[in-house]
C-alpha cells in the first residue's frame, strides 16, 4: 500500500511538472487580431507570439499603438493595410523589440495608403520565401512614415521598400538584409532621410521602377538625390514635361540597351555634379552597354558627369545626341569607356551645343561631331 | 439526452436569486472526505479511511428572479418517460413558450448560475498526513440589472412566434436617459487541487489539524459586459432641448491560456484548521473507533479561494458617450452639400463617442474568497448538530469579482457508517428567507438540496438547486476489525484479553 501511495504522489508530481514544461513560445497563446476601427493598443501579454493575423487582411482604420515586446505573426499571403484614417505607432525597446513576422512562408507586408503619422522604433520585420508582392513595405499616396533602429529581412525575390512618388519616408539607424533590392522607387519618389543604415541585399541599389513596370516618364519635376546607394534604371527614361534633376554624387546604373531621352517639348535636364562628387551614368557590368542620352528638345545642363558604357551601332549617334531644337550645355564631363564614333553629336541646324564642348570635357578619342540632316 | 437538457432548462428557469452554495449540506459530515476538503482542507487530515476516490460529484444552480417555467405536468414525468401524449409530437416532447411566466413585480432581470463538476478526486492517508489531488470544473455566470421589460419583450415575441427565433433588442421602453447599471460576468475555469493535511494529537484528548490546498487554475474563457447610463449633466446650450448623457459601455473578452495550467496563472489556495475535542462519553475502545467520529466537539475555520483568475489574453472595448445631442449641432447654410453635412455629422459623433480597444491587458478576476466558520456537536452517539457561517470576503461592487453570498446554516443530522440524514436550515443574505434543506448519504452516494420544498414541488416553485456525488473508500467494517485484530499480527494485546 505504501508503494501505491508513493506512486500516486510521484505521478501527481510528474503531471504537475509536465504541465509546466510546455513552451509558451508557440502560436498557442496568440490572440487573433481584428481590424482596427478605433484607438487600439496591443500589449505584450506573453513571452512568445502575442498576436496572429489570419484569414483576412488586417485593416488599420484607427490609431494603432503597439507596445514594446509585442510579437505579431501574419498568416501566409496576408497583408496589413494602413489606410488614410489609420496610423501605427510601434515603439519597442532595444531589449524588447516589436516583431512582425510570417507564420510559415511569406506574408505580403505592410501597405501604407495615404496614411500619416506612422512611427516605428526598434521593430523587426521579416518574411520568408517569395510572395507575389513587390516589397515587404509599401507606401502609396502621401503616406508619411519614419523608421528608427529597425530591422528588415526578407527574400531575395522581393524588395524591401516600395515607395510611391508622394510618400515621405525617413529611415535611420536600421538594417535591411536579404532582399533583392532594399528600395524600389516609383519614379519621382523621395526619401527624406537615409542615415546610418546598414544594407545587405542581393543588389545594394535603389531600383527605380513603377509598380506596374511601365516606362519611366517625367511629367513633372523629378529629382534624383544622392542617398549613398546607386540607382538602377531598368527601362528608358522619357522626359516629357517639366524637368529631370540629378543631384551631385548620384550614380545611375542603366540596364542594358536603355537610354535617357527628352521629348520635343520645352523640358529641362539638369545633371549637376561637382568636382568632388561627379554624377556617374553607366551599366552594371563592363561588358554591358546602354544607349546614351538623346535630347530631342528642351535644354540640358550637364556638369561633372561620367558617361560610361555607351554603345551606338548607328554611327550618327553619340553618347549624347542632340536632335531638333535641343540645347546642350555639357562641361567638365568624362566620355571614357564608350563605344561610339563621336561622344557628342548634333543632328539638326537648330540643335545647340556649348562652344567649349571640346575643351572643357574629357574625351577618349572622339569628341564633338555634327551630322546635320 | 433531450430529456436531460429539458430538465436542465426546467431547473434553470425557476425564479430565485443567487445560490450556488447548496453543497454545504454535504460538507459537514464525517464520511465524505472529498466534499469536506472543499469546505476545509484541514478536514482531509481527519479522514477516517486510508484512501478515498471520488469519481464524480456535481453541484448545479442556474437560477433567475424573473422568469419561471410553469409546466402543465410535473417535470419528473420526463424522467419517467410518462409525459402526457398531448405534449408530444411524433413521440418527441414539445415545448411551449407560453409556459414561461414572468414576475411582473421585478423591475430588473437577474440570473446567477454556478455549475461545478467535481472529480475525480483521490485522497491518501500516510500516518498523520493526508495527500489529496482532485479536479474541479467551474462555470460561473452572473447577470444583473437588465431591465425586465427587455426580457418581457423577448418572451412576448417568442410566445407570438413559436419558431423560437429572438427579436431584435430594440424597445421603445429602453432609453439612455434612464439610469441603467447592467452587469454580466461569465467565467469557465478548471482547477487541479493539491491538498496536504496534517493532524496533531494534543493533550487532553484534543486533536488539531491543518490543511492547505493549492489550486492550479486554467481559465477557459471569461466575459464581462458593463453598461452604465443616465448620469445627467446640465446642458450648457440653452437652445438645445436635449440633456447631456454620460454613457459607458465595456465589453471585455478574456481568453484562457492554451498552455494548460501554466504556473504563470499563479493559482489559488485554500487554508484551514480544525480543532477536535473528545470526552469520555464519546471515546470508544482502541481499534474500534478508528473509522467513527468519536469527538464531542469539532470547530473549523477555513479561507477558501484566495487568489485570482489571471487572464493575459484579453480584448477590452470601452465605449464612452460623454457629450449630449446638443453638441451635434452642425453648421448649415444653403451652400452646404449633403456630403459636407454627413462629414460634419461623422466628425461630431466621432468626437462625442470615444471608443478604445486594448489587447493583451492583464486582468485579474477575484475568485469567490470566503471565510467559513463551523462547529459540530455530537449530542449523542450518531446524533450531531452543525452550525456553519459563510462570509463573503470579496468586494461585491467590483464588477469583475466573483463572489458567494453570505450564508448561515444549522444542520441537525444522524450519521451512521452507511447512512446519513441531515436537515439543514439555512439563511442567506440575498433573498433573506429561511429554507429547509435535506441531505442524504446512502453508502457511498449522496444527494441533497438546501430547499426541500423546491425539489418536491418542482412544477411550480421558486427555487431548484441540487448537489449529488459518489465516492469509494476502503471502508473497513467494524465487525471485521472487532473480530480479527490479532489475525494479522498473530498476537493479542493486553487490552484485548
Amino acid at each position: 500500500m505504501k508503494m501505491l501511495h508513493s506512486n500516486i504522489v510521484f505521478l501527481a508530481l510528474i503531471c504537475l511538472f509536465l504541465s509546466h514544461c510546455k513552451k509558451d513560445t508557440d502560436l498557442g497563446e496568440a490572440l487573433v487580431l481584428r481590424s482596427v476601427i478605433n484607438k487600439t493598443t496591443l500589449k505584450n501579454h506573453s513571452k512568445g507570439i502575442d498576436y496572429i493575423i489570419q484569414a483576412n487582411d488586417f485593416n488599420v482604420n484607427g490609431e494603432l499603438i503597439i507596445e514594446p515586446g509585442v510579437e505579431i505573426v501574419i498568416d501566409n499571403n496576408l497583408k496589413i493595410n494602413i489606410n488614410s484614417k489609420g496610423s501605427i505607432t510601434a515603439k519597442g525597446l532595444k531589449n524588447e523589440p516589436i516583431v512582425f513576422k510570417s507564420r510559415q512562408l511569406a506574408w505580403k507586408g505592410l501597405v501604407f495608403d495615404h496614411s500619416k503619422n506612422n512611427s516605428f522604433e526598434h521593430v523587426k520585420f521579416s518574411t520568408h520565401e517569395s510572395s507575389n508582392n513587390k516589397a515587404l513595405i509599401s507606401f502609396k499616396g502621401d503616406s508619411k512614415v519614419s523608421f528608427n533602429y529597425c530591422e528588415f529581412s526578407g527574400s531575395q525575390q522581393i524588395n524591401g521598400f516600395f515607395i510611391g512618388p508622394s510618400a515621405t519616408l525617413e529611415l535611420n539607424n536600421s538594417v535591411i538584409s536579404n532582399f533583392k533590392y532594399p528600395f524600389q522607387f516609383e519614379f519621382g519618389a523621395q526619401l527624406n532621410g537615409l542615415i546610418n543604415n546598414r544594407i545587405y541585399c542581393l543588389y545594394n541599389q535603389i531600383l527605380i521602377e513603377n509598380e506596374d513596370e511601365t516606362q519611366l516618364i517625367v511629367n513633372k519635376t523629378v529629382r534624383i538625390k544622392h542617398l549613398g546607394l546607386d540607382y538602377f534604371i531598368p527601362s528608358d527614361i522619357l522626359v516629357e514635361n517639366d524637368s529631370l534633376i540629378i543631384e551631385k554624387g548620384t550614380t545611375l546604373i542603366m540596364k542594358e540597351n536603355t537610354e535617357i531621352r527628352t521629348s520635343n517639348n520645352d523640358v529641362l535636364l539638369s545633371f549637376l555634379g561637382n568636382k568632388q562628387s561627379p554624377i556617374i551614368i553607366k551599366t552594371g557590368h563592363e561588358k554591358q552597354y546602354w544607349n546614351g542620352l538623346k535630347i530631342n528638345g528642351g535644354k540640358a545642363n550637364l556638369f561633372f558627369i561620367n558617361f560610361e558604357g555607351v554603345i551606338q551601332t548607328d554611327t550618327f549617334l553619340g553618347v549624347i545626341t542632340v536632335f531638333n531644337n535641343g540645347n546642350l550645355n555639357v562641361k567638365y564631363s568624362n566620355f571614357l569607356k564608350n563605344k561610339t564614333l563621336c561622344s557628342v553629336v548634333t543632328r539638326n541646324f537648330l540643335s545647340k551645343v556649348n562652344s567649349d564642348v571640346n575643351i572643357n570635357n574629357f574625351f577618349n578619342k572622339s569628341k564633338y561631331c555634327s551630322y546635320l540632316k | 439526452m433531450k430529456a436531460l437538457l429539458f430538465i436542465l432548462l426546467v431547473l434553470s428557469s425557476q425564479p430565485f436569486i443567487i445560490n450556488g452554495q447548496s453543497e454545504y449540506g454535504s460538507s459537514v459530515g464525517n464520511y465524505l472526505t472529498s466534499s469536506n476538503s472543499r469546505l476545509n482542507p484541514a478536514s482531509a487530515a481527519l479522514m477516517k479511511t486510508e484512501w478515498v476516490v471520488s469519481p464524480f460529484a456535481a453541484n448545479i444552480n442556474v437560477l433567475n428572479n424573473y422568469v419561471a417555467l410553469n409546466m402543465p405536468y410535473s417535470p419528473y414525468r420526463i424522467i419517467n418517460n410518462s409525459v402526457p401524449s398531448q405534449y408530444k409530437s411524433n413521440n418527441q416532447i414539445t415545448f411551449n413558450w407560453n409556459w414561461l411566466k414572468v414576475n411582473s413585480k421585478e423591475a430588473y432581470f437577474n440570473i446567477n448560475s454556478s455549475v461545478v463538476a467535481q472529480g475525480p478526486a483521490v485522497f491518501v492517508k500516510q500516518k498523520s498526513f493526508v495527500f489529496g489531488v482532485y479536479y474541479d470544473f467551474n462555470v460561473y455566470t452572473r447577470l444583473s440589472g437588465l431591465p425586465s421589460h427587455i426580457v418581457k419583450g423577448q418572451i412576448d415575441f417568442l410566445q407570438s412566434n413559436q419558431n423560437g427565433s429572438l427579436d431584435t433588442l430594440s424597445y421603445d421602453g429602453f432609453s439612455l436617459q434612464d439610469h441603467h447599471n447592467i452587469n454580466l460576468l461569465h467565467h469557465r475555469y478548471q482547477t487541479i487541487n493539491f491538498t496536504v493535511g496534517k493532524s496533531f494529537k494534543l493533550k487532553n484528548q484534543q486533536t488539531l489539524a491543518f490543511g492547505i490546498n493549492y489550486k492550479l487554475i486554467n481559465s477557459f474563457s471569461g466575459l464581462q459586459f458593463t453598461f452604465k447610463s443616465g448620469q445627467y449633466v446640465n446642458s450648457n446650450s440653452s437652445s438645445s432641448p436635449f440633456p447631456n448623457i454620460n454613457t459607458m459601455m465595456n465589453l471585455t473578452e478574456m481568453k484562457g491560456m492554451n498552455n494548460k495550467f501554466s504556473i504563470r496563472s499563479l493559482g489559488a489556495i485554500d487554508l484551514g484548521f480544525e480543532w477536535i475535542y473528545k470526552n469520555k462519553t464519546t471515546q470508544r475502545k482502541p481499534n474500534y473507533s478508528k473509522y467513527f467520529p468519536d469527538y464531542k466537539f469539532r470547530f473549523g475555520m477555513s479561507l477558501l479561494d484566495i487568489g485570482n483568475l489571471i487572464y493575459n489574453r484579453t480584448i477590452i472595448n470601452d465605449v464612452r458617450l460623454n457629450q449630449g445631442y446638443d453638441r451635434l449641432d452642425i453648421n448649415f447654410n444653403s451652400s452646404t452639400s449633403n456630403k459636407d453635412l454627413v462629414s460634419q455629422m461623422e466628425d461630431k459623433i466621432r468626437s462625442s463617442i470615444q471608443v478604445e480597444t486594448n489587447y493583451g491587458k492583464r486582468i485579474s478576476v477575484g475568485l469567490p474568497t470566503r471565510l467559513n466558520l463551523y462547529n459540530d456537536f455530537q449530542l449523542r452517539k450518531n446524533i450531531f448538530v452543525n452550525a456553519l457561517i459563510v462570509k463573503n470576503l470579496r468586494n461585491r461592487n467590483k464588477n469583475k469579482n466573483m463572489f458567494r453570498d453570505d450564508w448561515i446554516q444549522v444542520a441537525p443530522r444522524i450519521e451512521f457508517k452507511y447512512f446519513e440524514l441531515g436537515l439543514p436550515i439555512s439563511y442567506n443574505s440575498f433573498d433573506k428567507t429561511i429554507k429547509q434543506g435535506l441531505n442524504l448519504r446512502f453508502m457511498n452516494f449522496f444527494i441533497g438540496t438546501p430547499n426541500l420544498i423546491s425539489l418536491i414541488n418542482i412544477q411550480n416553485t421558486s427555487e431548484v438547486s441540487i448537489f449529488l456525488g459518489f465516492q469509494i473508500s476502503n471502508f473497513k467494517g467494524q465487525f471485521i476489525k472487532k473480530k480479527t485484530p490479532y489475525m494479522k499480527t498473530k498476537r493479542r494485546t493486553c487490552s484485548e484479553f
